[in-house]
């Protein structure tokens, strides 16, 4: 039964995904998507009610996967290669061909010299724990809930370009596959399936960004697809490191040799891996790239779950390098990846750009939690995995919705959107509170970062904490400034109507607000059912849920009673105030205002200006060309640290 | 703690605070006036200014304004009651921010270039003194080790000798809260007009009575997480609260208003570095 | 008086506009805030925002250009409020009030409630003028 469950959960998108391939008919694609979505869904819920086990399928299998392998790297090749052909040497296909081949000549050396027999086996294959099916419901509910809203949004997508044949099919093929690939990824115990995994999922990430095929989008994939090999190559070496120093590729096995020496090395290398898949600094620029892919790609791959693998890893590898000073280190990368993204994304304009650097930072977030490496700390870390991925998921599906009404991602173009279109708007809004306020989520999992990071017991920890609360306050800036911009609105009394409502477009957004919403009042009891398990697997569990309320070891977040306040201070009064027209007054325009509810002045000659308001960006002081010459050196600096760390230590 | 000091505490958080707040305000006033060599007006001017606010008409430029003055004013006085019932001092200041964010989409709301510029700044002090408070509390924990107001309270010792280097830092705070030069680049206190009030430009009336209760209520935090410094018994912590109160007139009475970017840079590298280097001393010399 | 009286009378927030005077009765009005004659004792304050504003002190003649941005002006103050106009040409257009592009006193555009003659007016005039407003103030309920 084990085996089954798993075999559907990463077989069975794989299949679809091959299906819709051939499917033309754009109906039976949709019924496709929607089967393995409900398919999917019930089966993430059917791994929570199952609870832990481990699972080796034949050995058959060990031999398909190593060949699949070199088939993906020789694929990467190709792509290489013809990106030489077609525009001739460039550091985008020099990079490329030289990290797989890299990749490929350690991999056959050690997979058919070093190592003992061919394929090496290892005892179990798949280990699924608590943290790996909260990974599952991630990937299998957010991840379906996006794909139905693809569904619709690449039909719009399409006739807004004027596409005259379809790349729909090949679109669903990747997304799909991808959703196999994720659920593999997170339940592999074996070092060589976990990167056959992580290559699939690089290739999805490469095949989607270029999809729209714009020399922008052809020239932002292949950036994603050398830096995710740098990842890729990581992995290999820290394959073969393993293997040497432990004689094991088990990750369960290297987790419990916790203090063998030299163990570090390896787990520094995956480490490395998981920061070139998160878009650590200094990576970050592939994922700001992506965001030339349509929307449901960056929702699905560069917010909830792809870049969401590279924190699983660190977060599952955390108890192995607990208290070493790799894990300073880590924490130090992480802390500094939040800071300096909170601060670029001040100066963004465009919407998903600023999804993009707060996503970067969020998970710099969780490296630097897992690097703390507390019990609070990972408590900490697994809760802003969770509330991040919806509320970011979210936020992307809205800004696609906004995008397909207003044809911009502008922030400046969504000035007043609250009264022309309220629905979304109002989801989007919320989806911004829930990322930034208390008492939600997010978070709660950033006091409960601040307090470990606090309470650790390291001379460093002053200056993680530094760039802990720098980040957190610059992120209040820029999400703010676009939340005011929603709200601007020119004086008037009248209340804005409702737009028409999509079931495909708004039932996916509602249903991830509510969920954000709820789990964050329900924390308590989220917290106890699902998280305390995984905390629980490798740490003492410290936070407890004594009336609801999140009890930290040395502190504690009254979370609900917040929520009745928050329901009582903004809710009741929107609901209850009323405003009658004879009470509008034009705003404060030093007296030339023309009539209230335009928003106009007279000016030279009497002539009527229309008022136009900005937004702050300081891209003068706080600009990418200002800061990044800074922050990527930096950046690289810290992480060549630590590695020197770990060689010398 | 019994059902009596819960509703001790919310009576003194929810009714007599204000009263505090205002007087301190009309304190305030006088004593500025006194330094510029004038007569001041009385000290219960402020709440003679709050009733005549509530008073008056009200106007307004669009309904979303409204909701977000009252959002402010509960989600501070909420604050207030948490300090009071002895919570998680981080708690507290995380809740602190949602009340100041709720003030500055209340003012981006409006499609005024006052508005929105002393919106937009007022994010920009949002940045610079939040970092510092987290710093505080977490100095606190380290020397304490308590974040709950209660076990903070119980001490047996003053925290300030050891804290008189994050000291500073805190009165760099309350300047930028308290709305005084040099750090008042939002609302300009003493209806300087260039931005002509900036923030609050857009609220009248009762609306402007509520924000302006919400002030009081915001001093009334500040101070007391300031007397938190010198905790066996309350009154040696009122005074050096009262203390710093006074040391913020005299720096607004002698100093012009900076620009953002001066704001920025004395309360990071000033203050969160004075709290920094307080960290890294705990660190060193126990605590 | 109750106490949403006394509170009106004792702290009336003072809006000046020039409405096209030479500026010597608004430097008249400025040194009522000086030192000497400290008008914040008695809660005046000089708010330069309309919406905040009790008291709408006025200098100078109303003409062609500016009667518009008076009228906005006095619109944006919400109940209850007091004109003030100050100097002659604000009561009646004063020297000017024949020339074709005044309209004349301040009066030919908003209701005025206090005038107070002179040129430049006395700050002790001035005063006296918004004495009495609060006096109309204090009545208007």
């Amino acid at each position: 039964m084990e085996g089954t469950i798993l075999a559907i959960a990463i077989i069975f998108p794989f299949l679809a995904g091959f299906i819709c391939l051939g499917l033309k008919n754009s109906k039976a694609r949709a019924t496709l998507i929607i089967f393995t979505s409900i398919v999917l869904i019930a089966l993430s819920i059917l791994f929570l009610r199952h609870g832990a086990f481990h699972y080796t399928p034949p050995a058959e299998w060990d031999m398909a996967i190593l060949v699949l392998d070199y088939v993906l790297l020789a694929y990467f090749l190709y792509i290489g290669i013809a990106d030489f052909i077609s525009i001739g040497i460039n550091i985008r296909n020099v990079f490329t061909i030289g990290l797989v081949l890299l990749q490929g000549i350690f991999l056959a050396l050690f997979e058919f010299s070093w190592a003992p027999h061919v394929p090496l086996e290892v005892e179990p294959i798949f280990f699924v724990d608590q943290l790996s099916i909260i990974m599952c419901l991630i990937i299998c509910i957010i991840g379906s809930l996006i794909c139905i809203y693809g569904i619709k949004y690449m039909a719009d997508h399409e006739k807004h370009l004027g596409l005259g044949k379809t790349k729909q099919p090949r679109f669903f093929f990747y997304m799909i596959m991808f959703l196999g690939a994720m659920n593999g990824l997170v339940f592999a115990n074996s070092l060589l399936w976990l990167c056959f995994f992580w290559e699939v999922t690089t290739l999805c990430c490469y095949a989607l960004i270029r999809h729209d095929e714009t020399p922008e989008a052809i020239g932002s994939g292949i950036r994603a697809l050398w830096m995710n090999l740098i990842g890729g190559a990581g992995f290999v070496f820290a394959i073969i490191y393993a293997f040497n120093r432990l004689g094991t590729l088990s990750v369960a096995e290297i987790i419990e040799a916790h203090g063998v020496p030299l163990l570090l090395l390896p787990l520094a290398f995956l480490c490395l891996a998981a920061f070139t898949k998160s878009a650590q600094m200094p990576f970050q620029s592939w994922l700001l790239g992506a965001m030339v892919a349509p929307t449901p790609v960056s929702a699905l791959l560069h917010s909830s779950t792809m870049v969401n693998a590279g924190v699983y890893l660190v977060l599952r590898i955390a108890p192995a390098f607990a208290g070493t000073a790799l894990s300073t280190g880590v924490a130090m990368f992480g802390g500094f990846t939040f800071m300096t993204t909170a601060i670029l994304a001040i100066s963004q304009t465009e919407a998903k750009r600023v999804l993009a650097y707060s996503t970067i930072g969020n998970l710099g977030l969780i490296i630097l939690c897992a690097g703390v490496n507390t019990p609070l700390a990972i408590t900490a870390g697994i809760t802003l995995l969770v509330f991040h991925a919806i509320s970011k998921g979210l936020l992307f599906l809205c800004v696609g919705i906004i995008d397909h009404n207003i044809w911009s991602k502008n922030i400046e173009d969504m000035q007043g959107l609250v009264s022309k279109l309220p629905l979304i708007t109002t989801i989007t809004i919320a989806g911004i509170i829930s990322m930034l306020l208390a008492p939600f989520g997010v978070l709660i999992s950033k006091w409960a970062a601040i307090e470990a990071t606090g309470a650790l017991a390291s001379y460093w920890s002053p200056v993680i904490l530094a760039l802990l609360v720098v980040g957190s306050a610059a992120t209040t800036v820029f999400w703010i400034k676009w939340l005011g911009r929603f709200l601007s609105q020119v004086p008037s009394a009248a209340r804005a109507k409702m737009e028409s409502f999509s079931s495909i477009y708004h039932i996916p957004v509602l249903l991830l607000i509510v969920s954000a919403i709820g789990l964050s009042i329900f924390i308590a009891p989220f917290y106890e059912r699902i998280i305390c398990p995984a905390v629980g697997g490798c740490y003492t569990p410290v936070v407890t849920a004594q009336n609801w309320f999140f009890w930290g070891a040395i502190g504690c977040f009254a979370a609900w009673p917040i929520f009745a306040v928050l329901a009582l201070a903004l809710v009741v009064p929107s609901l209850v105030i009323r405003m009658r027209p004879e009470q509008v007054r034009p705003a404060y325009m030093c007296g030339e205002n023309v009539e209230a509810e335009t928003a106009e002045f007279r000016s030279v000659g009497d002539e009527r200006t229309p008022l136009e308001t900005g937004g702050f960006y300081l891209s003068g002081a706080l600009g990418e060309h200002n800061l990044n010459r800074w922050f990527n050196p930096t950046a690289l600096i810290i992480l060549i640290i630590l590695f020197a760390l770990v060689v010398v230590a | 703690m019994s059902l009596w000091q819960i509703i001790l505490a919310g009576i003194l958080a929810i009714v007599v605070a204000p009263f505090i707040g205002g007087l301190l305000r009309g304190v305030d006033r006088k004593l500025t006036a006194r330094m510029q060599g004038r007569r001041g007006p009385p000290i219960q001017q402020p709440f003679y200014d709050v009733l005549k606010l509530f008073s008056k008409q009200t106007i307004t430029t669009n309904r979303t304004q409204l909701v977000l003055a009252y959002s402010y004013l509960l989600l501070i006085i909420t604050t207030l009651v948490l300090f009071a019932l002895r919570q998680d001092l981080l708690m507290v200041i995380l809740v602190l921010g949602v009340g100041s964010v709720c003030l500055v989409l209340g003012s981006l709301s409006v499609r005024s270039p006052y508005s929105q510029f002393g919106g937009h700044r007022e994010l920009l002090q949002l940045l610079a003194y939040e970092p510092i408070l987290i710093l505080v509390a977490v100095a606190i924990y380290l020397k304490t080790g308590a974040f709950f107001i209660g076990n903070i309270f119980d001490q047996g010792e003053p925290l300030l000798p050891s804290l008189w280097v994050a000291y500073p830092a805190l009165l760099i705070t309350l300047i930028i809260v308290m709305r005084k030069s040099p750090f008042d680049i939002s609302a300009s206190e003493h209806a300087h007009q260039e931005i002509v009030r900036g923030v609050f430009t857009e609220y009248s009336g009762p609306y402007l009575g509520i924000i302006e209760l919400a002030h009081w209520y915001e001093i009334v935090l500040l101070l007391s997480i300031i007397s938190l410094l010198w905790v066996p018994g309350i009154w040696p912590g009122v005074l050096l609260a009262l203390f710093s109160f006074f040391v913020v007139l005299i720096i607004d009475n002698i100093t012009a208003r900076l620009t953002w970017s001066w704001m920025l840079r004395v309360s990071w590298f000033g203050g969160l570095g004075l709290v920094i280097l307080n960290l890294v001393g705990l660190h060193f010399f126990g605590g | 008086m109750g106490l949403i009286t006394t509170s009106r009378v004792k702290s009336p927030w003072l809006l000046h506009f020039d409405c096209g005077s030479c500026n010597g009765c608004d430097i008249e009005i400025l040194a009522c805030l000086t030192p000497i004659y400290d008008v914040e004792r008695f809660g005046i304050i000089n708010i330069g925002n309309p919406k905040h504003a009790d008291v709408l002190a006025v200098t100078g003649p109303a003409n062609h250009r500016n009667y518009r941005v008076l009228r906005n002006l006095y619109e944006q103050m919400p109940d209850p409020k007091v004109v003030i106009a100050i100097g002659t040409c604000a009561c009646t257009g004063g020297v000017f009030h024949n020339c074709p592009n005044i309209l004349g006193g301040v009066d030919k555009v908003i209701p005025v409630d206090v005038y107070i003659p002179g040129c430049a007016v006395k700050p002790e005039a001035i005063i006296d003028g918004v004495v009495l407003a609060l006096g109309k103030l204090a009545k208007m309920g």
